[in-house]
Parts: C-alpha cells; sequence; structure tokens
C-alpha cells in the first residue's frame, strides 16, 4: 500500500473543512447564557421582602401606596415570566443547534474515507491508477459535506437573524426590567431601615439599623449585576448574530474570527456574574 | 398582563427603556447623595428616600411596560425560530447519516478484506467491529 499517497490524500479532505470553531464557542456560550433561568424566574419574587417591608406601619406612613404598587409588579412579571423563559429557551436551542452544525467534525469524514481505501487497497480490487480516481472520489466526498454543512449553517444563520434579533432584544428588555425591579425592592428597604431608624434617637440603634441596610444591600447589588451582565449579554449576542448574518457566506473569515473572538470573553465573564462558570 | 393596560403602550419599547434608564440613574443619584450625607434619618433625608423610592417605581413600571410592548412580536419570533431549530437539526440528522452510511461501507470492506488475508482472528475482529457500527447506526436512526 503506498502510505505517503493516502496521508497526503487525508491532509487534503482534512484541509478542505472550514474552521469554524470560533462560531461554534460563541454558539455554545450564547446558549448557556440564553438558559440563565435562575435571573428570570427569579423576577417575580425579587419583591418577596420589600412587601413586608413596604407594609410596617413606618413606611406605609409616609408611602401609603407602595403595597399596590409591588403587589402590580409582581402580578405583571408573573405574568411576563413564561414567554421569557420560552424565549430564553428557544435562542438556547438555536444555539446549542448552530454550534453543532458549526462543529468542525460534522463533515469529517476522513477516517471514513481512510478506512474504505485501507480496505479496496487489501482486496486488491484497485491499483495504483484507480486508487488516485477513488482517493479523488473520495475527496470529494468530505468536501461535498463541508459544503453542505457550509450552505446549512448559511442559510440558518440568515433565515433567524430577525427572529434572533427580537428574542435577543426582548430578554435586554426583560433583564433590565428585573434589574429596576431590583433597585425598586432595594430603595424600598432603604426606605424601611431609614424610617425605623428615625423612630429611634438612640445613635447605637441607628448605627446597627444601618448597618442591617448595607447588608440588604449587597445583597440587592449582586442581583442587579446579575440582571445587568444578562442585559449586557443578550445585546453582545443580538450585535455579535448580526455580524454571523452579514458574513454568512464567509463564516471562517477575519471579520466574523474577530467579533467573535472579543464577544466571547464577555459572554464567559457574564456567566460568571450568574454563577455558572 | 397585570393591572397596566400594555396594549396602550403607545411608544416604542427603547424609547420607554431610555426613560426607564434615565429616571432610574436619577434615583441612583438620590441614593448616593442620601447615603453619603451621614444621617439619613433627618425629616429632609427621609423626604428624598420617598422620591427616591417613588421614582424607582415609576422606571421599574415603565422598563416592564417595555417588555410587554414587545409580547406579540416575541410570540411570533418564538414561533418561527423554533421552525427554523427543527430544520437545522433535520440537516444535522442527514449529515450524520451520511457518515454513518460511509462507516458501514467501510466496515463491510474491512470485513472482506480481513477474510481475504485468510487471517480467522483478524476477520473476527472485523465482524465485531462491523456489528458495533451496525449497532451504533441503528441507535442513531432511532435518535
Amino acid at each position: 500500500m503506498n502510505y505517503n499517497r493516502l496521508i497526503v490524500l487525508l491532509v487534503l479532505v482534512t484541509s478542505a473543512c472550514a474552521n469554524l470553531s470560533t462560531v461554534r464557542d460563541f454558539a455554545k456560550t450564547s446558549s448557556i447564557v440564553a438558559d440563565n433561568e435562575p435571573v428570570i424566574s427569579g423576577w417575580p419574587h425579587v419583591y418577596d421582602t420589600a412587601r413586608m417591608m413596604a407594609a410596617s406601619p413606618q413606611v406605609r406612613k409616609a408611602a401609603p401606596d407602595f403595597q399596590s404598587k409591588l403587589k402590580n409588579e409582581v402580578k405583571g412579571a408573573n405574568a411576563d415570566v413564561p414567554l421569557a423563559l420560552e424565549a430564553g429557551k428557544t435562542l438556547s436551542l438555536y444555539m446549542n443547534v448552530l454550534g453543532a452544525l458549526a462543529d468542525d467534525s460534522l463533515p469529517d469524514v476522513s477516517e471514513q474515507a481512510s478506512n474504505i481505501l485501507s480496505s479496496l487497497d487489501s482486496l486488491g480490487v484497485i491499483n495504483d491508477k484507480t486508487k488516485d480516481a477513488t482517493g479523488s472520489l473520495l475527496k470529494l466526498i468530505g468536501m461535498s459535506m463541508d459544503a453542505w454543512r457550509g450552505q446549512a449553517i448559511g442559510d440558518l444563520i440568515k433565515k433567524s437573524n430577525g427572529d434572533v434579533q427580537t428574542i435577543a432584544s426582548f430578554l435586554a428588555a426583560t433583564a433590565n426590567a428585573i434589574e429596576k425591579a431590583d433597585k425598586l425592592a432595594m430603595s424600598v428597604s432603604d426606605q424601611y431601615w431609614e424610617a425605623t431608624g428615625a423612630l429611634s434617637k438612640d445613635p447605637g440603634v441607628q448605627a446597627l439599623l444601618l448597618r442591617a441596610e448595607r447588608q440588604d444591600d449587597q445583597v440587592y447589588a449582586t442581583r442587579i449585576a446579575q440582571a445587568d451582565a444578562a442585559q449586557g449579554a443578550f445585546k453582545k449576542i443580538a450585535a455579535a448574530h448580526a455580524v454571523l448574518e452579514k458574513n454568512a457566506d464567509s463564516l471562517s473569515g477575519d471579520a466574523v474570527r474577530n467579533t467573535l473572538s472579543n464577544d466571547i470573553p464577555v459572554l464567559i465573564a457574564a456567566l460568571r456574574v450568574f454563577h455558572l462558570d | 398582563m397585570a393591572d397596566q393596560p400594555s396594549q396602550n403602550v403607545a411608544r416604542a419599547p427603547q424609547e420607554l427603556i431610555d426613560l426607564s434608564d434615565a429616571l432610574s440613574n436619577f434615583s441612583d443619584n438620590l441614593d448616593d447623595y442620601i447615603k453619603s450625607s451621614g444621617d439619613p434619618f433627618t425629616p429632609e433625608m427621609q423626604q428624598l428616600r420617598n422620591l427616591d423610592t417613588h421614582i424607582a417605581a415609576a422606571a421599574a413600571l415603565i422598563a416592564r411596560l417595555a417588555v410587554e410592548a414587545m409580547v406579540d412580536e416575541v410570540r411570533t419570533a418564538v414561533g418561527d425560530l423554533k421552525k427554523q431549530v427543527a430544520r437545522a437539526r433535520q440537516t444535522l440528522q442527514d449529515i450524520t447519516n451520511v457518515k454513518t452510511a460511509m462507516s458501514l461501507v467501510a466496515a463491510v470492506l474491512n470485513v472482506a478484506a480481513s477474510i481475504s488475508t485468510g487471517d480467522p482472528l483478524a476477520s473476527a475482529k472485523s465482524v465485531i467491529a462491523l456489528v458495533n457500527v451496525l449497532s451504533n447506526a441503528v441507535d442513531v436512526a432511532g435518535a
């Protein structure tokens, strides 16, 4: 068997595949970000403590309408969460399938081609002349598989971009609304502790209440940072997908690689804030 | 959704988001001012805190209305994207099927090549490999 010839053939088959590893990495990371259920599903519970605080006499005296306002916000959040979760799951599924198509091992049939060629050679059904022709045919199959995958992934990105933009913008707006909800809950908490402190003239008691206020603030600050990171990540996904759509016919080119190389670390940083890394 | 008539929201979602952001920034600045005052228990600071909470409430409401203003468009997009995902999955399956078919051809030829050499051990290994490839192919087809 002429192994040198076989190796050259395999190198040709392998090198014929487009390198879409950055697209795959972007899609896989985006899939995890979009499936970020804890931030979204926690939206109606943002006000759990704030509602109790708003019901206290000292807060009711200053702001008698807060209780009903918070009740309405909870009702609204409960109504909005299901669609947001479904949108996130759908975007996650899309990114998952995009990542699978962008996996360069998918169209790689070099192993199968090598085995077929080797067996045909062992059987003696091909000679040196027909070996070249058979090798070329198998190489053609490998290239066709990659072209098929390339066509499919380009079509998918072009046809889905409008929907991806709409859903990613919606999820960014949802994260924004959750951030604002957390800020409102924090304001109610601050008002509760400060109104309680105003009832006492004892500096020691006031210091303790201020400490409790700061501790509550830290809890809210963590949630606000998560919602903010989610908002930024969804905006980044939308912008990056727009770049993919613009370059759908040359996804292994520099424009896509450079953009995604900058965006992927931002998405990974967001996952760290969600504690999902 | 909730008590607010989201269908009556006249402004574009982005305008609502911008408005909510502006109010939220103002609320943040008020919060910073109160907390840096050193004494948030004075009547003046209490009034400012009450104002801050009202502004934060308005920011939260407007941000939620921006979300609700997008609902119809998003429902359509979710439905459409699901269809695209289904098509892409079919393409993935088709490509996998071709690879599986090539693996089957390779395994069958390998058995034939092993038998032709007259080595019973190599032949047995090749048949086992063929059975494994067939089993995987059946699994893939059933998935």
